[in-house]
C-alpha cells in the first residue's frame, strides 16, 4: 500500500510554499475582491501544478510513457506557441473601452506616455540588479499596468520568470487605490491637489471618427513599431467591432462571452509556471519589488510631468491627472477623481482622469511593442 | 554580453523607448484632432 504515500513523501516544502500563494490569491480574490477573475484561477492553478506528480502536468509513467497533462497542454497551446490567449482577451477589451472623453481632449495623449517611464526605469534597473536582458524587459513591462500585455511580452521574450511576472502584475493593478495615493500624496502639495480645471463641452462625436480611430492607431502604431501590430491590432479590431453600429451581436459577445471565457482559461493556464521549483526563488521576491518600483515610477512620473507642463501654462493642469496615465482603467481615474472630491469636494475630475486613463490603454500597448522592437534589435 | 554592457544597452531602450513612446502619443494626439476637425459638421448658424 506503498502507493498511497507517494504524493505525501514527494512533497517538498517549497510546494507547502506554493499552496500559500494558493491560498493567499484565493484569500485576496474572494476577501479583498483583488481582482478576483484571475487571482482566484491563478491561486487555484498554483495548488493544482504542485500537488506532487500531478496530472495537470506532463509526467513519465513507468510502462506507459509520457501522458499529457491539461493544463501544460492549455499553456503550450495557447499561450508558448501562439501567444492566443491573451492576443483574443484584447479584442473584448477593445469592444469594451469607449475612447469618447479622450476624443475631447486629444493632447492628453502625452500623458500616458510620460507614465510608462515606469516599464524603462525598471528595465534599467533589473539589468542593475543582474537580470538578463530579456528577462529585464519582461520584468519592465509590469509598468504597462495591463495583465495581457505583460503575460504576452514575457512569453515573446521567453522569460523564465512568466509566473511570478503575471502575479506582481495583476497584483499590484489591484493595489492602484494605495499606490497611487501615497504618491501623489508624496509629490504633490495640497493647493496642487486642489487645483481646478475647467470642464470641457463635451460634443458629440461623429460615428465616422470612431470608426476612423482605431483604424488610424492600428497603422500609426504598426509602423512605428511593428512588433505591437498583433497587440494594438487585436485592440482596435475590438474597438472597431464596437464602434461600427453594424456588429452589435459581436460586440456583445467580444465584450462578455470571450473576455470571460478567455479570462477564466488564462488564470489557470498561467499557474504552469508557478510550478515551485521555478517560482520559489530570490528571483522572485526581486520581481515584487521591481513591480512596486514600476508602478511607483509610472505615477511619479506621469504627475511630475503634469507639474513641469504647469511651468508654462496659464492654465493649470491639476498634476493628479498625469497619474491616470497609466493603463490600469478604471481604476486609475476613479482613485484620482476620489483624491480631488476628498481635497475639494467641487473638483470634479472625472473626465478628465478617463481621457488620460483610455490613452494610457494604447500608450502601454505601444510601449510594449517598443520594447520588443528594442530587444529583440539588441539581442540579434 | 556583460553585465555593464547589458546596463549601457537598457539605458539606450530607456531613452529611445521613451522618445518613441512620446513621438507616437503625439502623432495620435494630432492625427485625432486632424480627424476631429475634419469630420465634423459645421455648425447652423442660430436664427
Amino acid at each position: 500500500m506503498d502507493f498511497l504515500l507517494d504524493g505525501i513523501r514527494a512533497f517538498t516544502w517549497q510546494q507547502a510554499v506554493m499552496f500559500a500563494v494558493g491560498f493567499t490569491l484565493i484569500w485576496l480574490a474572494i476577501k479583498k475582491q483583488c481582482e478576483p477573475m484571475l487571482l482566484l484561477p491563478m491561486g487555484f492553478g498554483a495548488i493544482l501544478v504542485n500537488i506532487p506528480f500531478s496530472g495537470a502536468l506532463n509526467q513519465v509513467l513507468p510502462g506507459v510513457g509520457e501522458t499529457q497533462g491539461a493544463i501544460q497542454w492549455l499553456f503550450e497551446v495557447g499561450i508558448e506557441s501562439s501567444e492566443i490567449l491573451p492576443l483574443l482577451l484584447f479584442i473584448g477589451i477593445g469592444a469594451m473601452i469607449d475612447f469618447s472623453p479622450l476624443f475631447q481632449r486629444p493632447i492628453y495623449f502625452v500623458f500616458a506616455a510620460a507614465a510608462h517611464f515606469g516599464i524603462f526605469a525598471t528595465i534599467v534597473l533589473a539589468c542593475v540588479l543582474g537580470f538578463d536582458l530579456r528577462d529585464a524587459a519582461a520584468i519592465g513591462i509590469i509598468g504597462a499596468a495591463d495583465g495581457p500585455t505583460t503575460i504576452l511580452v514575457a512569453q515573446v521574450l521567453q522569460s523564465k520568470y512568466m509566473g511570478a511576472i503575471a502575479v506582481t502584475a495583476y497584483s499590484y493593478m489591484a493595489l492602484v487605490p494605495i499606490i497611487q495615493p501615497a504618491v501623489i500624496y508624496l509629490l504633490t502639495s495640497r493647493d496642487e491637489r486642489r487645483i481646478r480645471m475647467e470642464p470641457t463641452k463635451d460634443s458629440d462625436i461623429p460615428r465616422t471618427v470612431r470608426i476612423l480611430f482605431p483604424i488610424a492607431v492600428t497603422i500609426v502604431v504598426g509602423l512605428i513599431s511593428p512588433a505591437a501590430v498583433s497587440l494594438i491590432g487585436f485592440l482596435m479590431f475590438g474597438n472597431l467591432i464596437r464602434e461600427c453600429g453594424v456588429l452589435e451581436s459581436l460586440s456583445r459577445t467580444a465584450q462578455n462571452e470571450l473576455t470571460n471565457l478567455i479570462t477564466l482559461l488564462l488564470g489557470i493556464i498561467i499557474a504552469f509556471t508557478m510550478k515551485a521549483d521555478q517560482f520559489v526563488t530570490r528571483d522572485t521576491i526581486m520581481i515584487l519589488g521591481l513591480g512596486l518600483f514600476a508602478f511607483i515610477c509610472d505615477t511619479a512620473a506621469g504627475l511630475l510631468f503634469a507639474k513641469f507642463l504647469n511651468l508654462f501654462l496659464r492654465k493649470k493642469i491639476n498634476p493628479m491627472i498625469g497619474a491616470t496615465g497609466i493603463s490600469a482603467f478604471p481604476m486609475s481615474a476613479r482613485v484620482i477623481h476620489k483624491l480631488a472630491m476628498k481635497e475639494d469636494p467641487g473638483n470634479i475630475l472625472i473626465m478628465q482622469a478617463v481621457s488620460a486613463n483610455v490613452a494610457g490603454q494604447i500608450a502601454s500597448v505601444a510601449a510594449s511593442g517598443l520594447v520588443l522592437s528594442l530587444v529583440l534589435k539588441y539581442l540579434q | 554580453m556583460d553585465h555593464a554592457e547589458t546596463v549601457r544597452i537598457s539605458l539606450t531602450i530607456m531613452w529611445q523607448g521613451m522618445l518613441g513612446l512620446f513621438i507616437i502619443t503625439i502623432i495620435m494626439a494630432w492625427l485625432t484632432a486632424t480627424i476631429i476637425k475634419s469630420c465634423k459638421r459645421p455648425e447652423k448658424p442660430s436664427e
